[in-house]
């Protein structure tokens, strides 16, 4: 974090402090909108510009859903926003979000008013920093709040939480873990539901032809993010870890987005422009990331940005599933997506996914990167080591946060870190 | 036996197949086995499964995935035992959710089947439905929240001169049985069952776990009887994890409801907020205890009980009182003892401070020995503090609580907010307007923002309290200590004397560092002018300084800040020789 980001987010802590939250909203839109477009028609630099046009889209596209009381839906990380989409409206996601107010350099102020109001210290800092944003005045008041109860515990309890604050429809996914035929009618049968429920808060009626053509892009734009996936196995390509969080957003609440078909088709070309690794020739670790990543934390972001001999190829949490999205059957397919989700169910499903992963990307080693709060994957930390270790991929079991400044050793962190990449660097 | 953790389990199907069953809610005495297996900042009381699971032996197990951690104690599980069964649990509570609850009953009763080979018999389900135990038609105390350990509730049951009533996540069970002989029973007839059968899932929606199969040899139409067993068991009173949580009320709402004890489980996020709202909303009084589901944390459990029931006025002893013509109040703190002796106008008349050492009665033994008043003059002893339980001769225990809020009183009527920060707890009490503690909070395990926690930094900046004291004031750059855990903020602060910054600015850091902490004691019972500040980090001025920023207020600071609670403990002395007099 450097110091203009640092002084900025000291302006909008003293904003949200002298509760001047609407001024701080604003400035905070503002300022997303602002970067993400000079990110985006910026040039030079080994940027992708690919990357530089996801930056810009999701800046305002966060930016779009903080503007306005009354607009934007909130809903969890694995809500199937396909439906907002085809009914033009904006969402709001805790990850994201939470993510871009400590980008701010403003975070503090948001979690320390959560724990004010008694939300539990070990709650996921993404959550909490949600709660806070909304006590603090600064998270306009949604126009409904639909979420699953599916990968985190968190969903179940900020969601009511915000529903009962703002006095907002809420509606609540109840997905099962495994994917069986009466599971995903039970699921596609609360999709349909959701349908009527958004209809009916939004004022507005779903057009079917939309809603096949936002399922369409949706099922592209995963099809060209696994092509991107194939390239990025045998090509090197120079990103901050920032982007795999891009990655992340336009693959979950932006998936179904023109910009989001877009971004994966710019990617998908300009990734196959860039060089083959070659047989033999000395490269650099290569890393797969284990769940969120703490990318504003510069001492271990600087590690992959500036390390020589480590990158981070991939992030199991942006691309999360296999299935094939089918346009004809939507209901159907985003329930199956859903129930497939490698975060879903049983941690086996994850391991395995992130075994494929990593032997699909030629990956030298895995970071299992534990979230404060993350009770899903805290506990499965011992048994994925084991089970990536058996399989010939050593793994560092890395604690940390992915958005809480105040709850991360950076000396320690940077530590194992070290250690992890020079004794791959020796197995090399 | 089978072991259960949660109300959802539907322990009544196992015992139709002649299974015992038995729930598991037993503290551990360490976790060294659960974190060999997991991660240490799990769930504490799904550390003490494992514990449990470990220790006693147990080879089957049925879990219902209530949270993101028994899921994943399943998954550590699952190969080690002979059986072990993750039942998927609906959130809601409607049709469908029943007929999908139903379906895993089913593929319950399949599996175990398959495992055990033994036949489900209707007399032996129904029998095993032991109906409602609760009797809510009396006072009552009532234990929400999240599920407490055996131990612990045996203590609080004893401890509590009132009935209480568990209504934790895993023993609110409440369930109706079935019908004597169900109509549609077919007599030993072979009833086929398979949840997904008909839809034959195939290729990727093929999941193992729904194979064909059937409840061989069952003695009633299986489908029909567990689609009304989903309904009961998902009619019980919800827990916090279901999506609809209105029928909670009906606890709150009670009649007879007379306080409530909220326990919250270290590492389990869904109860607090629960408490949060009960605590605005109820006007009964409420208490929150969090343990970490192992036996070790009694001392700080009993101080906040005892506050809980003085507060309710229940639970005072009647003191006894001696001859002399002097009172003494002894607190008996885990870094020092305190002992304040008053005359019979209320004046502090001698008063020592000795290290507490590691025994309470030694401690405060050496306590009254320091005095120039000689112990046969002391009339009445009340003891106050954590150790307070432990000094034999006192003729009274009272909590700290009560005891700084009668001594801050009486040092400045008017005071409405007591900040403590003592050696191994900080804690905010309320006052009402004629004194009377109005609401309290406490910190919870974790050392920040206690003494402990700028004794240990002393350590590290080699030097000693007083010197951090000194030094706190006189800083020049405004440093920040991030680190909410104190063995992350002693890295931080070897991090920083690396870096050669000034101890002065490490120093305000802290001192900043506890402020905001105990802020958030403050906050959470909504403190309000003036404040009084007590306990030995009130001699910190770099601490009180911080925190009168936060405040936007002077704070007022004793002359002897520690004595406080032993003077508070004085004065309940005092009275009691008052009333005494007045009744003979």
């Amino acid at each position: 974090m450097n110091d203009t980001v640092r002084k900025f987010g000291g302006k909008m802590t003293e904003l949200v402090r002298s509760e001047h939250s609407v001024a701080a909203r604003r400035t905070l839109a503002l300022v997303f909108r602002a970067y993400g477009d000079a990110v985006r028609f910026s040039s030079g630099g080994d940027l992708l510009p690919a990357r530089r046009y996801v930056m810009g889209f999701c800046n305002r596209k966060m930016a779009d859903s903080i503007a306005r009381p009354g607009r934007a839906a909130v809903v969890s990380l694995f809500t199937p926003c396909e439906i907002f989409e085809a009914l033009g409206i904006p969402v709001m996601v805790p990850e994201g979000l939470s993510c871009y107010m400590t980008a701010s350099g403003c975070d503090r102020v948001f979690l320390e008013k959560a724990e004010e109001c008694g939300v539990p210290e070990t709650l996921c800092s993404y959550h909490k920093m949600l709660i806070g944003m909304a006590e603090t005045g600064v998270l306009p008041r949604p126009r409904m709040i639909v979420n699953t109860t599916m990968v985190c515990d968190a969903n179940q309890l900020s969601f009511r939480y915000l529903a009962e604050y703002f006095d907002v429809p809420h509606l609540v996914l109840d997905v099962p873990d495994a994917c069986s035929a009466g599971n995903i009618r039970y699921l596609s049968d609360q999709l349909r539901g959701m349908k009527d429920f958004v209809e009916k808060h939004s004022g507005r009626a779903l057009d079917e032809g939309k809603f096949r053509k936002t399922m369409l892009r949706a099922s592209e734009t995963l099809e060209n993010y696994r092509r991107c996936l194939s390239l990025k196995s045998v090509r090197y390509e120079s990103i901050r870890m920032t982007y795999h969080m891009m990655d992340a957003l336009a693959l979950h609440p932006f998936l179904g987005t023109e910009e989001g078909l877009k971004y994966t088709e710019m990617l998908k070309k300009q990734l196959a422009r860039l060089p083959l690794l070659q047989p033999g020739e000395k490269r650099r670790s290569r890393i797969l990331w284990v769940h969120m990543m703490p990318y504003w934390q510069d001492s271990i972001s600087d590690m992959f940005r500036y390390h020589a001999d480590a990158e981070v190829v991939c992030c199991d949490v942006t691309f999360d599933n296999y299935s094939v999205l089918d346009p004809e059957q939507p209901y159907e397919s985003l329930a199956r997506q859903m129930l497939q989700n490698s975060l879903n169910g049983p941690s086996e499903r994850r391991i395995r996914r992130v075994l494929k992963l990593a032997r699909q990307m030629d990956i030298d080693g895995i970071v299992y990167f534990c979230h404060w709060g993350c009770k899903q994957t805290l506990g499965a930390s011992a048994m994925a080591k084991e089970a990536f270790e058996q399989a010939g991929f050593p793994t560092l079991v890395l604690d940390g946060d992915g958005c809480d400044t105040r709850n991360v050793q950076d000396g320690q962190m940077m530590t194992r870190m070290g250690a992890f990449l020079e004794q791959l660097e020796a197995l090399r | 036996m089978i072991g259960f953790t949660c109300k959802y389990a539907p322990a009544e199907l196992l015992a139709g197949f002649g299974a015992e069953t038995g729930l598991l809610n037993l503290e551990a005495e360490n976790f060294d086995y659960a974190q060999d297996l997991t991660h240490m900042n799990m769930c504490s009381h799904i550390k003490a499964l494992l514990e449990e699971v470990h220790r006693e032996g147990i080879r089957e197990l049925l879990l219902v995935d209530c949270c993101d951690s028994m899921r994943r104690a399943a998954d550590i599980l699952k190969d080690k035992l002979d059986f072990c069964f993750l039942l998927d649990l609906p959130h809601n509570d409607d049709a469908c959710a029943r007929r999908h609850f139903a379906e895993e009953l089913m593929r319950l009763a399949q599996e175990y089947q398959t495992y055990s080979g033994k036949t489900f018999d209707y007399r032996r389900f129904r029998g095993a439905f032991t109906g409602e135990d609760r009797d809510v038609s009396r006072d009552f105390i009532a234990v929400m929240g999240a599920r407490m350990g055996t131990r612990q509730f045996e203590n609080l049951s004893k401890a509590v001169p009132m009935r209480l009533e568990d209504f934790t996540c895993n023993s609110s069970r409440s369930m109706s049985p079935p019908p004597d002989a169900p109509a549609d029973t077919t007599d030993g007839a072979h009833t086929k069952y398979a949840p997904d059968r008909a839809a034959a899932p195939g290729g990727q929606d093929a999941d193992p776990r729904y194979a064909e199969g059937s409840v061989a040899g069952a003695d009633v139409n299986m489908d029909s009887l567990m689609e009304w067993y989903a309904g009961e068991l998902l009619a019980q009173i919800p827990c916090m994890r279901m999506a609809d949580i209105k029928r909670r009320r009906e606890i709150t709402e009670s009649p007879n409801l007379r306080g409530i004890i909220y326990h919250t489980v270290k590492f389990c996020d869904y109860y607090g907020f629960e408490y949060e709202m009960i605590r605005r909303s109820v006007s009964v009084p409420v208490i929150k205890i969090e343990t970490d589901f192992t036996m070790q944390s009694l001392g700080q459990l009993s101080t906040r009980i005892g506050g809980f029931l003085e507060s309710m006025g229940i639970g005072k002893e009647a003191i006894v009182t001696g001859e002399g013509r002097y009172y003494a109040g002894i607190d008996s703190g885990s870094t020092t003892t305190n002992v304040a002796v008053l005359d019979r106008q209320g004046k502090l008349v001698d008063y020592a401070i000795v290290r507490t050492g590691a025994k309470a009665q030694r401690g405060a033994q050496k306590a009254l020995d320091a005095l120039q008043i000689p112990a046969e003059e002391i009339a009445v002893i009340v003891a106050t503090g954590y150790g307070r339980q432990n000094i034999d001769f006192a003729d009274a225990c009272i909590t700290e609580i009560t005891c700084h809020a009668k001594g801050a009183w009486h040092l400045a009527p008017g005071i409405r907010t007591i900040i403590d920060i003592g050696g191994q707890d900080s804690k905010v009490i309320l006052l009402d307007d004629s004194g009377n503690v109005a609401n309290f909070a406490m910190n919870d395990k974790c050392a920040a923002g206690t003494g402990r926690f700028l004794e240990n930094m002393a350590k590290v900046l080699e030097t000693d309290l007083d010197g951090m004291g000194r030094a706190g004031l006189s800083w020049e750059e405004d440093l920040t200590i991030s680190s909410m855990c104190t063995v992350f903020a002693e890295s931080e602060v070897v991090s920083l004397i690396a870096d050669n910054k000034a101890v002065s600015d490490i120093v305000h850091g802290l001192n900043k560092s506890v402020a905001s902490k105990t802020m958030n004691l403050v906050n959470r019972v909504k403190g309000r002018g003036r404040y009084m500040m007590t306990g030995g980090g009130a001699r910190n001025r770099g601490v009180v300084g911080c925190l009168e920023a936060l405040v936007g207020e002077k704070i007022s600071v004793p002359e002897i800040p520690d004595l406080c609670g032993a003077i508070g403990a004085a004065l309940f002395a005092l009275e009691a020789a008052e009333q005494k007099g007045r009744d003979s």
